[in-house]
């Protein structure tokens, strides 16, 4: 029995799903991408196949997180361009260009999302300061998060 | 498109051996690949919506963090890896599905993402997650015509028939605009899309690479 066990564990690791990436998300991003490829027929994916993909895409993060560009900088956080210089290193360097595309639009968005909040809040403020303060002690100063570094 | 077949034909030495059914089956890749490739030009020059796909974070950062010289991660770099993991499923996905297709296919099997990372270099780090066996790749048993890769700069990897892992360089930049798109190459502007500013030439810039696929090379 001991000797079948073997057999299995040589060809495919076994990880448990929480550390994987969710099935259904990758499912979605190769199913769509297939459809894209083949307009008139559609392409199926076995279950076997899209764990595959799971696997091989966590292995991908593994790959990348694994470089040692923070290392060099003497850096305790990986940043942005960390990351940049990483997939460079690992040669997928065709990945930069639209990964800033994306940075960027991220940081619009949240750039705009924070002012909407600070927006807001002021606007919650002149509200309470018609009132007696009845609560006050920075209740509406706990929402505003350092976004620029997190373990 | 139309000019491609002719001009393919036309450029296709008969010093390499005589690879007739590959050359029909090369004539289809091609076109559909020219398909793809425009679609995949609209894809990239759309606005990202990160709503879409978005791969879990706080997976991705315990994902990392199994890694134990991961120490801090900002808050940007968990979401820049959710997209370059996305870019390379799709990547993955783009490539199992050719060979799926070579093989007349319409279901994606093991054996074509074993195919896919075989037949890509910059995959070689997956080369453990699928068995030996799984890999039935009719190019494996080329391979020895076009002997090492290691040359390989503007080899495309959709090739494969003829000269499997020949693909220093994903397909979306691997291309040698010279060697069998006459026409505006999708891969040109692919590569004006994929590196913004100067080609760093760390794609073995362009022709000139006498790699097993010389005889075919020279169209500049």
């Amino acid at each position: 029995m001991s000797e079948k066990e073997k057999d299995v564990v040589v060809t495919e690791k076994v990880v448990s799903e929480a550390d994987e990436l969710p099935k259904t998300i990758v499912r979605r991003v190769v199913k769509d991408k297939l459809s894209q490829l083949s307009k008139d027929s559609e392409v199926n994916v076995l279950r076997e196949s899209l764990q595959g993909f799971c696997e091989s895409a966590r292995i991908f993060i593994h790959f990348l997180s694994a470089t040692d560009v923070c290392k060099e900088s003497k850096r305790q956080i990986i940043n942005a361009e960390d990351v940049f210089k990483a997939l460079e290193e690992i040669e997928f360097a065709e990945f930069v260009a639209p990964l800033r595309t994306s940075l960027e639009e991220f940081r619009r968005k949240n750039a705009k999302r924070k002012s909407e909040s600070l927006k807001a809040k002021e606007m919650n403020k002149k509200g309470k300061m018609k009132e007696p303060p009845v609560t006050n002690g920075g209740g509406s100063e706990e929402e505003d998060e350092d976004e620029s570094s997190e373990e | 498109m139309e000019n491609n077949p002719q001009q393919l034909a036309a450029t296709q030495p008969v010093a390499y051996p005589p690879q007739t059914p590959y050359h029909h089956l090369l004539q289809q890749q091609q076109q559909q690949l020219q398909t793809f490739w425009n679609y995949q030009r609209q894809e990239i020059e759309q606005v990202n919506d990160f709503k879409n796909h978005q791969l879990p974070l706080a997976r991705i950062k315990k994902i990392m963090k199994a890694d134990e010289d991961v120490r801090m991660i900002s808050a940007e770099a968990p979401i820049l890896f959710a997209k370059a993991c996305e870019l390379f499923i799709l990547e993955l996905t783009i490539r199992s599905w050719l060979h799926a297709e070579e093989n007349k296919r319409r279901t994606l099997q093991k054996n074509d993402i074993a195919a896919a990372i075989t037949r890509t270099d910059i995959f070689d780090f997956l080369v453990d997650i699928v068995p030996r066996d799984e890999i039935k790749d009719d190019a494996v048993a080329l391979g020895g015509i076009i002997g090492s890769p290691a040359a390989a700069s503007g080899v495309p990897y959709y090739y494969p028939p003829m000269g499997q892992p020949m693909m220093g360089r994903p397909a979306v930049s691997g291309v040698d605009p010279g060697v069998y798109m006459q026409a505006p190459p999708p891969s040109q502007a692919w590569q004006s899309v994929w590196q913004t500013g100067a080609d760093d030439g760390s794609y073995g810039s362009g022709g000139g690479a006498s790699s097993g696929h010389g005889n075919i090379d020279g169209q500049g």
